[in-house]
């Protein structure tokens, strides 16, 4: 259980990790809201369902306890006509002389509406008198019916029959009328002996009916009356029930103390409450038919299905529209962000959304502006020091080149060669002029093979023509311009290590043409060229350069000058083959005129 | 507006809607939650309605329950059919929602009913109706037999006389037939007498007489009645079988006058027509099966099943 807890936990957290912000709080409100409301109704609808049952129950006892209380009037009306009956007149009279036909004629008018008849019977049966109707019936037989019997058995106790049809008289009229009799022993006096003696007060059923029905009970519900074995007395539907068309729960009421039950009567559920009535012995039964919502009409169903729904939708789609005004300011400044990573000019992050959202978004901005700032003095930064170590590189002029140089013309100018000198003098003025330009990094191609020719020449007065030169620009490369002293450096390494070991037929090519966009210089030489592996280590920066004599600006040094002014893809190749030479190709994008300015201008 | 919003807007509307329709519904003049008062009209094929009271009674009180209105008619003469039919006429066209009909000639009115356009339901008593929804009658075939055997139980070697008052009521005759054919299984002599009611009180001595018949049939309430008169008038002793409940027959059974009948309650046919005719009308499943009916012999009349049918708890 623990662990499918957690595992469910799991799934939900990695579920909420795959969400955006805006769904987490939607969904999560959402869910709460909802659980909420239906934990709520829930609670409320028990509630109201126990209250509403309780109400019914106290409704119910109630009108029962008023209906006992008119039930139990009525008899007891009927019990004091049995004893007016006995006691002012039965007992007070001497039936061998005296009739008692006129006082109970007129107790029977007084109660007319309620009785029936009056009848006295003596201990065998035989009719003393009776009221309204005088004669029995051929067929009758007093002495055997049940109340006749329950009297003299049990002297001291009023008896209630169940209802029945009185066949005791002769009506001439066949009418037939549904009595509950009130049947008690009296004692009668026939020339002073004291006899026995039956007293029976028929009343008329219609009282009972009367005192029972419209009753109204919760739900439809409705009252019935029982004797103690559950025959029925009273009920609202008696005659379908003894025509067999309908049915009651009557034999199970009759073993239910006074209380209210639940119960399942022909599948449907009810709550029945039970009142004995006094004296008799009767229950009195509420019926109230336990109805739910589910018994409700489909208009309710319909309203309170269409209710939940609207609840639900409503909830979720406030809870989105509050997260969305939430989450929306917080997806826009990490669009803002994601934009400022790749790199986006002129950024807008607008402050929107609740208050510490833009705060956050505020403070972002300023951290942004601040971030730029930043950027800025870094980028400036990093080009001062481009700039300074570019000027390092450019200063790197060997002094030896200068002072061997030097050297050379005061030897030649002593050995009277002043011809040479003043080339090589004239050489060496040019080369330092072209090397200084005037300060620019850019300098036309034609200037930068001439500074390659002066170089040369300087150097093949000192190696006294081990070697010759051939240098040669294609024609369209004429208004190309390039990153100044570059070829110098590579034919010192040509001269230093590849034409060492020459016998005065030395030979190195340079060579510059244009492919497509990019200015192509190659500078061949058919020195002893050089290991692979020696080619590999040249442009390495991470092996040790390669000291020589010349003006001291290697080729690596080339290399990463050019890759540090125009990217990755330009600078330096090398090809080399022992004893067969090298060449070097520098590729470099063909500048014009304009684009040299504007990368002037730039540093 | 995003699609999206739009659409939850549109859903959040419809489902307002819904919310605001089912609180209307009830208002509604054809939706509305009281169900409509059904008009019901009960048409006798006597003059004389008092044989009906429980059948009334029955009517009425579940007419109350189910909340719909009663109208019941008697014709100025009883088995008068073009007038029993008249009445039906006119109310179908008085806008009666359901017709109660204890037809005078079963067989003329389903033919009728055949070549009309009715649409209220018509709910036969007594007599089945080919073209009618319901008839609530006990089954008269087992009436009928039921009736026979109890003669056959206290048959004293005479002829037994069924008397034939159907005229053209086949709920009636179908009694008749099933007991002819129940005492002739029997092997007892039957003479079917056709008589018309009025002709009892004085035909049936001689007929009896003519016939050596010492046990009659009868198989209507009515014919009943007046041939249980005609036994006590005229002193006769021969054993009266009978059909129906009423207090005379009821104090006939009390003198010995007829020894048995079968019973079933009126108040029962009443009020199970009613209910069908108003689920009829309500365009719902009737649930009518059948109505029982029991044999009681006149020393039994008493015993407390016996006298809850004989006897209707009526205020």
């Amino acid at each position: 259980m623990h662990k499918l807890f957690k595992r469910f936990a799991l799934n939900i957290a990695g579920l909420y990790k795959k969400m955006s912000i805006q769904m987490v709080i939607a969904r999560s409100f959402t869910t709460v809201a909802i659980i909420g409301m239906v934990f709520m109704g829930g609670s409320m609808v028990l509630h109201f369902l126990n209250t509403s049952s309780e109400l019914i129950i106290e409704n119910t006892e109630r009108v029962l306890r008023q209906s006992n209380l008119n039930l139990d009037s009525y008899l007891r009306s009927m019990m004091q006509i049995s004893d007016t009956m006995y006691y002012r007149v039965i007992k007070h009279s001497d039936l061998a002389k005296d009739s008692i036909s006129n006082s109970m004629d007129l107790l029977y008018e007084e109660n007319r509406d309620s009785l029936v008849s009056i009848a006295l019977f003596n201990g065998t049966g035989e009719l003393i008198t009776s009221t309204p109707l005088s004669t029995l019936k051929q067929s009758a037989k007093p002495q055997e019916s049940s109340w006749f019997l329950a009297a003299l058995s049990k002297m001291e106790n009023f008896h209630f029959s169940t209802p029945h049809i009185q066949r005791l008289f002769d009506h001439s009229d066949n009418q037939y009328h549904w009595v509950v009799s009130l049947s008690r022993y009296v004692q009668l006096t026939y020339g002073g002996v004291t006899k026995s003696g039956v007293l029976l007060v028929d009343m008329n059923f219609a009282g009972i009916e009367q005192v029972c029905q419209n009753v109204e009970l919760a739900n439809g519900g409705y009252i019935y009356l029982i004797d103690a074995n559950g025959e029925i007395i009273y009920h609202p539907k008696q005659q379908l029930i003894y025509a067999g068309l309908h049915e009651e729960n009557n034999i199970k009421a009759s073993t239910y103390a006074d209380g209210t039950y639940k119960e399942t009567f022909l599948g449907e559920k009810r709550l029945v409450s039970v009142k004995t009535v006094g004296y008799t012995g009767w229950k009195l039964v509420g019926v109230v038919p336990n109805k739910t919502f589910s018994s409700g009409s489909p208009q309710i169903w319909f309203f309170g299905l269409s209710l939940i729904l609207f609840s639900i939708f409503l909830l979720a789609f406030v809870n989105f529209r509050i997260s969305a005004y939430i989450s929306d300011p917080i997806q826009r400044l990490e669009h803002s962000i994601n934009n400022l990573r790749i790199g986006t000019d002129n950024l807008q992050i607008e402050e929107t959304g609740c208050y510490e959202v833009q705060k956050l978004t505020h403070s972002i901005r300023s951290m942004v502006s601040t971030m730029h700032h930043l950027m800025d003095d870094i980028i400036e930064q990093e080009r001062q020091k481009r700039r300074s170590e570019l000027e390092i590189l450019q200063s790197q002029i060997n002094p030896h080149f200068l002072y061997n140089t030097l050297d050379s013309i005061i030897w030649m100018t002593e050995a009277g060669r002043y011809d040479e000198s003043i080339q090589m003098v004239t050489s060496l003025a040019r080369f330092f002029r072209i090397s200084l330009s005037r300060g620019k990094r850019i300098i036309p191609l034609k200037d930068e093979l001439e500074h390659a020719k002066h170089y040369m020449t300087i150097q093949q007065i000192r190696f006294k023509n081990k070697f010759t030169t051939e240098i040669t620009a294609q024609p369209d490369t004429e208004n190309i311009y390039t990153l100044k002293l570059i070829i110098q450096p590579i034919l010192e390494n040509a001269i230093y290590h590849g034409m060492a070991s020459c016998e005065d037929d030395g030979l190195i090519r340079v060579n510059a043409w244009r492919d497509n966009d990019d200015l192509i210089i190659d500078i061949s030489d058919n020195g002893i060229g050089m290991r692979p592996e020696v080619v590999e280590s040249l442009l390495d920066e991470n092996k040790p350069e390669i000291k020589t004599s010349g003006s001291g600006m290697g080729v690596r040094n080339v290399h990463r000058r050019i890759q540090l002014n125009f990217g990755e893809q330009y600078g330096l190749s090398i090809f080399s083959e022992p004893d067969e030479g090298t060449s070097v190709r520098i590729r470099l994008p063909a500048l014009n005129e304009e684009l040299a300015k504007q990368m002037e201008e730039n540093e | 507006m995003k699609k999206n919003n739009l659409i939850q807007l549109v859903i959040l509307f419809i489902l307002g809607a819904a919310v605001l329709f089912s609180l209307l519904l009830p208002q509604l003049p054809h939706i509305s939650n009281n169900e409509e008062i059904i008009q019901i009209s009960m048409i006798l094929r006597e003059s004389d309605n008092s044989l009906w009271s429980n059948t009334r009674i029955g009517l009425e009180q579940a007419s109350n329950e189910f909340n719909a209105e009663l109208r019941f008619l008697s014709l100025s003469k009883t088995d008068d059919y073009n007038e029993q039919l008249e009445l039906v006429k006119r109310e179908i066209d008085g806008g009666a929602d359901a017709i109660i009909i204890v037809p005078v000639n079963p067989d003329e009115f389903s033919n009728w009913l055949s070549n009309q356009k009715i649409s209220c339901p018509i709910i036969s008593i007594e007599s089945p109706i080919k073209n009618a929804n319901l008839t609530i009658s006990p089954d008269c075939q087992m009436l009928g037999t039921a009736l026979a055997n109890a003669a056959i139980h206290r048959w004293r070697g005479n002829t037994v006389c069924l008397i034939d008052t159907s005229l053209s009521r086949t709920g009636i005759t179908a009694r008749i037939d099933a007991a002819e054919q129940t005492l002739k299984k029997h092997n007892i002599p039957v003479k079917r007498i056709t008589i018309s009611d009025n002709q009892i009180l004085n035909d049936l001595p001689s007929l009896l007489l003519q016939y050596n018949s010492s046990d009659v049939i009868t198989f209507e309430p009515y014919s009943t009645e007046l041939a249980a008169k005609c036994k006590e008038n005229n002193k006769l002793d021969f054993k009266l079988y009978g059909t129906g409940v009423s207090t005379y027959i009821a104090g006939c059974m009390e003198r010995g006058t007829i020894n048995a009948i079968a019973a079933w309650s009126d108040y029962a046919t009443g009020y199970l027509a009613a209910q069908n005719a108003i689920l009829l009308s309500r365009n719902k499943k009737p649930t009518f099966d059948s109505l029982p009916f029991r044999i009681i012999y006149w020393e039994d009349m008493y015993e407390t099943e016996n006298e809850k049918l004989l006897f209707p708890v009526i205020s």
